[in-house]
């Protein structure tokens, strides 16, 4: 299993946290924080619950757009692509140092 | 943060209008946005140590201390299909924030509004500004600055890694300023109060009447207290 934090600065000056922990290639615990603005508040929650279980290959680009659009999410200081962008640094680094042979 | 709850609540029930509060805090805090994680962001036990308050607050955006003293708060509490509000959700922060720049203006200072929620003195930072919705009612508060203490700041808060406590208070100081700082002497309070609520009916197109909380809100706030003060709201994430 490997757990990964990464901090992503979102051009323009806010931050998004991602811990994410994979094992057996899927994504069984994902926490996302940061200074940014969602409607509404459960967005956050709605979507780590839906990331979870996912296999680390997964199209996160055209499941958070998809899902902010679906949900009519509404966001400040951050974007669909942003969260996107974020889980895949941590996805990419968590994965790199643990790869099977 | 409970009575600016009960506000938005006693709002959306249609029991009161829609509400401006301006008011300071005692003791001092450190608030942080709905979506941070409490531990990340503050050092609790220093915290704890002084006797500075800490608190997740309803509304986005990041972590701030509060100082006694120090600085003005504001809360605007309104209905979300008020006219005045744009149909954006970004820009409806600058909307909402033109009462500090106009209250600011009043002061003799020039106020700018940054993007995201932010509003700057020569190109240092005073206020900063959060909000959420629910329930058709739109809140949105934040800080003026009238008066930095950086060392107890970054006491309080989670410095960044890559920078030593030194470097962050030189860093801070250059981005953020506080009206006193800016007009080179102390700036009361109650000047600032004046000038803010002359601002915020300027920009509303409003004339304020001068309030209490109802016993509804009151009843409300009461309630809201004991979520804000519990462990498992503030340490929720």
């Amino acid at each position: 299993m490997t757990r990964r934090t990464t901090a992503y600065k979102v051009p323009g000056g806010k931050l998004i946290r991602v811990q994410a922990s994979v094992e057996s290639g899927l994504i069984t615990e994902i926490k996302i924080t940061g200074d940014f603005f969602l409607l509404p508040s459960n967005a956050i929650v709605d979507l780590e619950r839906r990331l979870r279980g996912l296999p680390v290959e997964a199209d996160f680009r055209a499941l958070i757009a998809d899902y902010f659009w679906r949900e009519r999410i509404m966001a400040a200081g951050v974007t669909a692509e942003d969260f996107a962008a974020a889980l895949a640094r941590a996805l990419r680094e968590g994965c790199n140092l643990h790869k099977q042979p | 943060m409970a009575i600016d709850e009960a506000v938005m609540w006693a709002r959306s029930q249609r029991l009161v209008p829609n509400t401006v509060r301006l008011y300071t805090w005692r003791p001092s805090a450190v608030s942080i946005g709905y979506f941070q994680s409490l531990e990340e962001e503050v050092d609790v036990e220093a915290c704890r140590r002084r006797g500075v308050d800490v608190v997740r607050r309803i509304t986005g955006g990041g972590a701030v201390f509060h100082a006694q003293g120090g600085e003005l708060t504001y809360s605007l509490v309104l209905e979300e299909r008020d006219p005045r509000l744009p149909e954006s959700f970004t820009e409806s922060f600058r909307v909402l924030c033109r009462g500090i720049v106009l209250g600011l203006s009043r002061l003799g200072l020039e106020a700018v509004f940054q993007p995201v929620n932010d509003i700057t003195v020569n190109n240092r930072k005073v206020s900063g500004s959060a909000q959420t919705r629910k329930s058709g009612v739109v809140l949105q508060h934040g800080t003026v600055l009238v008066k930095t203490d950086p060392e107890t700041m970054f006491m309080v808060l989670k410095v960044p890694r890559e920078k030593t406590l030194s470097k962050a208070i030189t860093a801070a100081e250059e981005r953020v300023t506080s009206l006193s700082k800016e007009k080179g002497r102390p700036v009361d309070l109650a000047e600032v109060r004046q000038a803010l609520e002359e601002g915020f009916q300027e920009a509303l197109k409003v004339e304020f009447q001068l309030s209490e909380l109802t016993p509804a809100e009151r009843r409300k706030a009461e309630e809201l207290r004991k979520k804000y003060a519990s462990r498992e709201w503030n340490f929720s994430r």
